[in-house]
């Protein structure tokens, strides 16, 4: 047992390829955006000042009722790590990483889910999804 | 043996980072035990539904709350005359109206 661990030069591979993991991580991890617009700008001209361009999207649609809202809105850049449909037929959502973060995307109904890997843009209202994490409901998405 | 020690502890750096993310967003509310008060508050509603329900000379054993479901929801269960029967309360919009009139209660499987 101890001549397996007495292997200097198995260990410093394995210790090569666990930086190379961490490294690689830390690189995926960090890639992306996300801006979050805690609350509704209450008038026009306090829109029109420290606002962000992408803001007007953020009213572009009907946000759901049922979930807990966090925000007024978000924009979130980053890169899908999972997606699913359901659990109604037209429901898809997908799994992002952005900025140290993890969000969820709901989708709008007429889209396709994206490839694992590919780098999307969602800006919309931020809700609580059912397990927990943060979900932005898209009202403009698209894959750069 | 440092070659091991590096390897673990870069492992064990990684999990962490994984960990920290998916963790750092996430509502856990739901996985830390309820406060007791609210508990308490959940048995008084069920108590007042049970009485609502024409089960009120039962014993105190006709309204148990089986446990929390979502944040300030909890499931109960209602016998009256023998016949129980699952419900999930809302604690935040409880109430009891004006003739027998519950708000905040809706059937639900045990």
């Amino acid at each position: 047992m101890r001549a397996a661990f007495d292997r200097p030069r198995l260990w410093r591979v394995t210790a090569a390829l666990a930086a190379l993991l961490l490294c690689g991580l830390v690189l995926v991890c960090s890639q992306g955006s996300l801006t979050i617009i805690a609350h509704r700008p209450a008038t026009a001209s306090q829109s029109a000042g420290g606002l962000p361009s992408w803001e007007p999207w953020c009213t572009r649609g009907t946000p759901r009722k049922e979930r807990i809202r966090l925000a007024f809105c978000a924009r979130v850049e980053g890169r899908v790590l999972t997606s699913t449909h359901g659990p109604t037929p037209d429901e898809a959502h997908i799994a992002v990483i952005s900025d140290f973060h993890i969000l969820l995307v709901r989708l709008p109904d007429w889209e396709t889910t994206p490839s694992r890997g590919a780098k999307i843009v969602a800006i919309g209202p931020l809700f609580r999804a059912r397990d927990g994490q943060r979900e932005v409901q898209a009202f403009r998405y698209e894959t750069t | 043996m440092r070659w091991l020690y590096l390897t673990l502890g870069l492992l064990a750096t990684s999990v962490c980072l994984v960990g920290w993310i998916y963790l750092r967003d996430r509502d856990t509310s739901s996985a830390l035990p309820p406060a007791p008060a609210e508990r308490q508050v959940a048995q008084t509603a069920a108590n007042t539904t049970l009485n609502e329900l024409g089960g009120g000379d039962c014993g105190s054993d006709c309204a148990t709350v089986l446990g929390r479901t979502q944040p300030h929801q909890w499931l109960v269960r209602i016998t009256v005359k023998g016949h129980p029967r699952c419900l999930q309360i809302d604690l935040d919009t409880f109430t009891v109206s004006y003739p027998h009139r519950l708000s905040g209660v809706r059937p639900s499987r045990c």
